[in-house]
């Protein structure tokens, strides 16, 4: 399913998605009917070739699609770096990522709580994710001019600590 | 006599309800809130170490909070939890934060931003000032 995430709006052939993922075209071939059949993936003939792509209308695709964003932000050490800074801070993760709905330009949208309110650089983090890091920082989410940004953190998944009004 | 009991998964100690204890703790925490209340006018003074002396102070009216319960916890993080049983306006949060802030810097040196850490210690004790306010009307029953 990495591949499918990592570059939703790509389409794939089975031969090319063996490759990748480095297992025989049987196989591959196999998988991917599986999860179109699931409606995880979206399947259609061109010439000769079926192709594969993400079905973002999918629920099963976006909430597996949140867990491997939340998991690829833990696993690439963003949080523990964002603690060391800002100390063990709230951190909301909002917008197109935390609905599931990102694509491969998108960016990661981060909100931080805490009594710093610098910027720091997350070069090395946003290659890790392979996304642009989109990071906020406030001391309290009334501190947000915007009512629409307000909104979007609201309604998005608190990754650490505490969001209160 | 010290029982080990589970409460909600937490392994806790049954001990004896012990109002004297509370009061002591009450008292040692006082004196701390002050000696950091001193150091904070100390100009350029070293704050981590203020900070734990903070997070002590809270920490104690805590374990003061358990005592008149009837309860003893070894562990800081159960220590938070069982307080969070019994108190609902308990802010379990802010206290889990700068439990991971003390240990830190007691263990892994970390450093603190000298207005971010005057800014937590204020809400630290603020939120033993809550605390003790709850204690101290449980003491009166």
């Amino acid at each position: 399913m990495g591949l499918f995430f990592e570059e939703p709006r790509r389409e794939f052939n089975v031969r090319e998605a063996a490759r990748i993922l480095k297992i025989a075209p049987a196989t591959a071939s196999k998988e991917l009917k599986k999860l179109a059949k699931k409606e995880i993936l979206l399947e259609k003939k061109e010439r000769n070739l079926i192709l594969y792509k993400a079905n973002l209308e999918s629920e099963h695709y976006r909430d597996t699609k949140i867990f491997y964003n939340i998991r690829k932000i833990k696993e690439s050490g963003l949080i523990e770096h964002l603690n060391s800074f800002y100390l063990k801070p709230t951190i909301v993760l909002f917008g197109s990522a935390s609905l599931g709905m990102d694509v491969e330009n998108s960016d990661i949208d981060m909100l931080v709580i805490s009594e710093r309110t610098n910027i720091i650089k997350l070069e090395e983090f946003e290659r890790k994710i392979n996304r642009r890091i989109q990071l906020f920082v406030c001391k309290a989410v009334k501190d947000l001019k915007n009512q629409h940004l307000i909104n979007s953190v609201l309604n998005g998944i608190t990754i650490q600590g505490e969001l209160v009004w | 006599m010290v029982v080990e009991e589970h409460i909600d998964g937490l392994a806790v100690k049954r001990m004896k309800i012990s109002k004297e204890l509370a009061r002591s703790l009450i008292e040692t925490s006082k004196s701390n809130e002050e000696t950091v209340n001193n150091l904070l006018r100390i100009k350029n003074n070293p704050l981590p170490p203020v900070f734990v002396l903070a997070y002590d102070s809270l920490r104690m009216i805590l374990e003061a909070l358990c005592a008149v319960k009837g309860y003893k916890v070894g562990s800081h993080i159960q220590l938070g939890e069982l307080v969070k049983e019994f108190y609902r306006e308990f802010d379990y949060n802010t206290f889990d934060r700068v439990r991971w802030v003390r240990n830190s810097i007691q263990y892994y040196g970390q450093d603190i931003d000298s207005g971010q850490g005057k800014e937590l210690i204020s809400k630290m004790l603020a939120l033993k000032r809550e605390m003790l306010a709850i204690l101290e009307e449980e003491l009166k029953r």
